[in-house]
């Protein structure tokens, strides 16, 4: 498995983290919008799996 | 700016339209609250105004930031990138690694593979190939550019030498699995007639991984890197200095490196038959040995050969992403915001 992000992860984990502290605030939805920052920090690994060893 | 899937953008951009034309179609403004009369003059009472007119700019806003996280991740999804030119240049230049498989050059061999896995590595449209000899030769890799099989061969050569040096200096014992496979991969086609030629039958060797390089007649850079202790045990049919001389007509190269072990009339015999190639000779030990024959195959001329040109699409989704990331904020904030 290869990681390639897309911005550094530690850029991406202060941005998602500033949102977390963002919607805390405002409980409605909170689930919808937690699951979309995870996915969002997923997407920006840009996960890749080899189909060669190298 | 170059899609790899434009589909899924137009598709997106579609379903975006039709969604907002079905929400503006339909008529829910009473659906959710009560109707009631004689507003007149709630309307006209400064502070409703001025949370209404808040209320409407926010809203707007909240829709122009959900539109644009949607275009942005839609762009995403289609893959946006950048077509790169790329001019695909080869150097015109075979490099063959020609190995005395004898149990007295097998330290110098383990020893070179690895040496050789670093000057594989920097090959750029080279072709390499690896023949490998003791009574009979072998082609292990035919003359190839394609580096990570090469490579994967020099690893699986280094572990079968490393075992069998290991074997032979007692340090594993003939029960090890690893012992077995080793001899049978060393032996297997370079033994061959071994009883009635004998072994180690070193310009048999040299001639033979001649033949790897195929069309003589195209006009490229040849090079042997030949590895032998020179102790011939055998019936040759063409000498050292015969083969020497077969690569010169050829316009071969031979670079010749042997173990420290080598004796002086078979050192001074392989030395002048390399020298008849124009090529060197080493022994194990010597300052810089592989170095110097890098350099000296870097000396050798090589001609860039200009490929086919291939174009490629190479992602960048670092704008459309951060502008996703910043609108998605946007929303949050905006949506805690229009809860009035």
């Amino acid at each position: 498995m290869i990681l390639n992000p897309i911005i550094p992860i530690w850029v991406a984990t202060i941005t998602c983290v500033l949102m977390i502290i963002i919607i805390v605030k405002n409980k409605s939805g909170m689930v919808k919008k937690l699951l979309t920052i995870f996915l969002l920090f997923v997407i920006n690994m840009r996960i890749m799996i080899p189909n060669r060893r190298r | 700016m170059e899609l790899a899937y434009p589909f899924v953008l137009i598709i997106g951009i579609i379903g975006l339209v039709v969604l907002i034309f079905i929400k503006y179609k339909r008529k829910t403004d009473y659906e959710d609250g009560k109707k009631i009369a004689n507003t007149k003059f709630v309307k006209e009472n400064p502070y409703y105004r001025e949370v209404m007119k808040r209320y409407k700019i926010l809203a707007t806003s909240l829709k122009t930031v959900c539109a644009i996280s949607i275009i942005m991740s839609l762009l995403l999804i289609s893959r946006v990138g950048s077509l790169n030119l790329e001019e695909m240049t080869k150097y015109n230049r075979d490099i063959i690694l020609c190995m005395d498989v004898s149990d007295s050059v097998n330290e110098l061999n383990r020893d070179l593979v690895e040496d050789l896995k670093r000057i594989v590595k920097k090959l750029k449209g080279e072709r390499f190939g690896i023949s490998v000899f003791n009574t009979s030769s072998v082609t292990l890799v035919p003359l190839t550019d394609d580096y990570e099989y090469i490579l994967n061969k020099l690893d699986e050569l280094q572990n079968i030498l490393k075992t069998r040096v290991d074997y032979l200096d007692r340090k594993i014992g003939f029960e090890d699995d690893s012992v077995y496979s080793a001899s049978i991969y060393l032996e297997a086609g370079t033994l061959v007639g071994n009883e009635v030629r004998g072994s180690s039958i070193i310009g048999d060797g040299l001639a033979s991984s001649i033949n790897l390089f195929g069309d003589l007649k195209e006009n490229r850079t040849r090079i042997v890197i030949f590895t032998t202790d020179n102790e011939l045990y055998g019936k040759e049919i063409v000498t050292l200095k015969e083969a020497g001389e077969i690569c010169k007509e050829k316009g071969i190269t031979v670079f010749g490196i042997s173990p420290n072990t080598i004796l002086s009339k078979d050192k001074l015999s392989m030395k002048e038959a390399i020298e008849i190639t124009g090529g060197s000779h080493y022994t194990e030990g010597d300052k810089n040995t592989i170095s110097s024959i890098i350099d000296n195959i870097e000396k050798k001329g090589k001609n860039l050969i200009k490929g086919e040109n291939e174009v490629k699409i190479v992602d960048k989704p670092q704008i459309p992403f951060i502008i996703l990331i910043i609108s998605l904020m946007g929303l949050f904030i905006l949506d805690k915001k229009v809860n009035i």
